[in-house]
């Protein structure tokens, strides 16, 4: 008993390390996303310089689960546990660099001196992409599968918001060449949100594996 | 026809897809059932892994396979236990035969006190050995190869068993039953006394016997069972303390999704 009480503790410390650093995480996507709200470049190398400390936290992560492994030899659900740990800590890590790439576009709008186009329509993509992001490391965490599978509708709306909001701003840099560099910037940001949307879903997808030992995509 | 005349007949004729079968099988310590109802068939040319918690009867069942159990006093068992498709518990049957035909490797490594060579000619002369002396040599060797153990022991086959590391006394108890032909081998905590590296040559060396013999083992190892079983059985022990069969299938399927909770809950260390 009072190693299966080690056993349940070590792993409620991954666990926690692990929301930790998806808490991190969320932040950054979320003050990337306000620093394009107010165009500001401060804000946003703020994100840029802080981004080696969610890597850390995913390096801390990978340590951890090969302590447990070596520790506590997991098999079946404990060992899809801790694996699904590994996965989804790599997931957020690319997450982290998502919002570092959002930073490093407003950033340099600011310094070129191109405000970036449809700006409220990308915050209006940003918010979907965080809902998606903490919704699916609820579902993760609580280990809940038809959470998970919920993400999946979620992720068909940031497709389908990105598709219009490019076709968009295609349509105003094809009026105006003057905002072409603009126009090249803001499309990329959309690119990126739809990646942590994508990241997002990997990570429910993991969820599902973890309580049912099956690869369901959630994808297609 | 009694298990020693099935040896001239083709096996696969024989038997067909399984090596052993259980059917029904209630074992008994006196008055105590040890065994409840344990039916199940073991795939030929596979290794089949019993586990479970301390007490469940995954030995007591591996060991009534050969009859060992009759070494018991008191021991009984129903239900009927078929090889060859012959029950080997008829009156007609020589037990004696049944453990040539159905070999065993215990826990600890037991060679007897004699030298290597003798220790693998032991079986053969029991069983009434008439060939000559360059025949026992080819029968030693061939042994002691299939064993894996042949490259370490051949400059020495006459200096005593008891001298080899407790991995290669082992691999030699395994050359031991390997010298009397046996169709199934039966493996009852084989590693359990060894250290990592002499624990991964025996579970080679079972995977290489597995081409020519039926391998049923007994391990608490998890891992273990998951590296070398191709099905796994999992036994407890239910409420009046006999052990049942709880579930039985391919390896990968028990390793990854197990169907009864009580089966992922022993894997997962949860008890036991």
């Amino acid at each position: 008993m009072g190693a299966l009480h080690s056993m349940a503790h070590d792993y409620e410390y991954l666990r926690h390390t692990l929301n930790a650093m998806a808490h991190r995480v969320q932040t950054a996507l979320h003050e990337s996303l306000q620093t394009l709200r107010r165009s500001d470049a401060i804000g946003a190398g703020q994100i840029i310089r802080d981004d080696p400390d969610i890597n850390a936290l995913q390096q801390d992560i990978e340590d951890l689960v090969a302590r447990f492994i070596t520790q506590w030899q997991p098999l079946l659900r404990d060992l899809r546990r801790v694996l699904a740990m590994l996965a989804v800590a790599s997931e957020l890590e690319r997450i982290g660099d998502y919002a570092r790439q959002v930073a490093t576009q407003v950033r340099r709008a600011h310094d070129d001196n191109h405000p970036l186009l449809m700006v409220a329509d990308l915050l209006e993509l940003g918010a979907l992409t965080e809902h998606i992001l903490s919704s699916t490391i609820a579902a993760f965490l609580a280990e809940d599968t038809a959470a998970a599978r919920a993400i999946a509708a979620l992720d068909d709306q940031v497709d389908e918001r990105r598709r219009a909001i490019t076709a968009a701003i295609r349509q105003a840099a094809r009026t105006d060449s003057s905002l072409f560099d603009a126009a090249i910037a803001s499309i990329g940001i959309t690119h990126i949100l739809e990646r942590v949307a994508d990241r997002a879903t990997n990570i429910a997808e993991r969820a599902i594996y973890l309580a049912t030992a099956i690869h369901e995509s959630l994808n297609e | 026809m009694t298990v020693a005349e099935l040896s001239a007949v083709d096996m696969a004729q024989a038997n067909g897809r399984y090596a052993v079968e259980l059917h029904n099988t209630h074992i008994y310590y006196g008055s105590f059932r040890a065994v409840k109802d344990v039916s199940l068939q073991i795939e030929r040319q596979r290794i089949t892994a019993f586990i479970g918690p301390s007490g469940c009867g995954k030995s007591t069942v591996l060991r009534a396979i050969n009859r060992m159990n009759d070494l018991i006093p008191g021991s009984r068992l129903e239900g009927r236990i078929l090889f060859h498709g012959k029950n080997i518990y008829d009156p007609d049957v020589d037990p004696v035969e049944v453990r040539r035909r159905i070999g065993m490797v215990f826990q600890k490594p037991n060679p007897f006190p004699k030298s290597i060579y003798d220790n693998i000619m032991f079986g053969p002369r029991i069983n009434g050995w008439r060939g000559t002396k360059a025949q026992a040599d080819e029968l030693v060797e061939r042994a002691l190869r299939g064993a894996a153990i042949w490259d370490e022991v051949k400059d020495k086959l006459h200096q005593p068993g008891t001298a080899l590391s407790g991995g290669q006394q082992q691999r030699l108890c395994i050359a031991r039953a390997l010298a009397v032909q046996p169709e199934v081998i039966l493996m009852d905590e084989p590693c359990s006394a060894l250290d990592p590296i002499s624990t991964l040559k025996i579970e080679e060396l079972m995977l290489e016997l597995r081409r020519n013999y039926t391998i049923i083992i007994v391990t608490h190892n998890m891992q273990q069972a998951s590296r070398v079983s191709d099905y796994t059985a999992f036994f407890l022990m239910d409420a009046d303390r006999a052990g049942q069969l709880v579930e039985y299938g391919p390896t990968e399927q028990i390793f990854t999704s197990p169907n009864d909770k009580r089966t992922e809950d022993y894997i997962s260390g949860r008890f036991g």
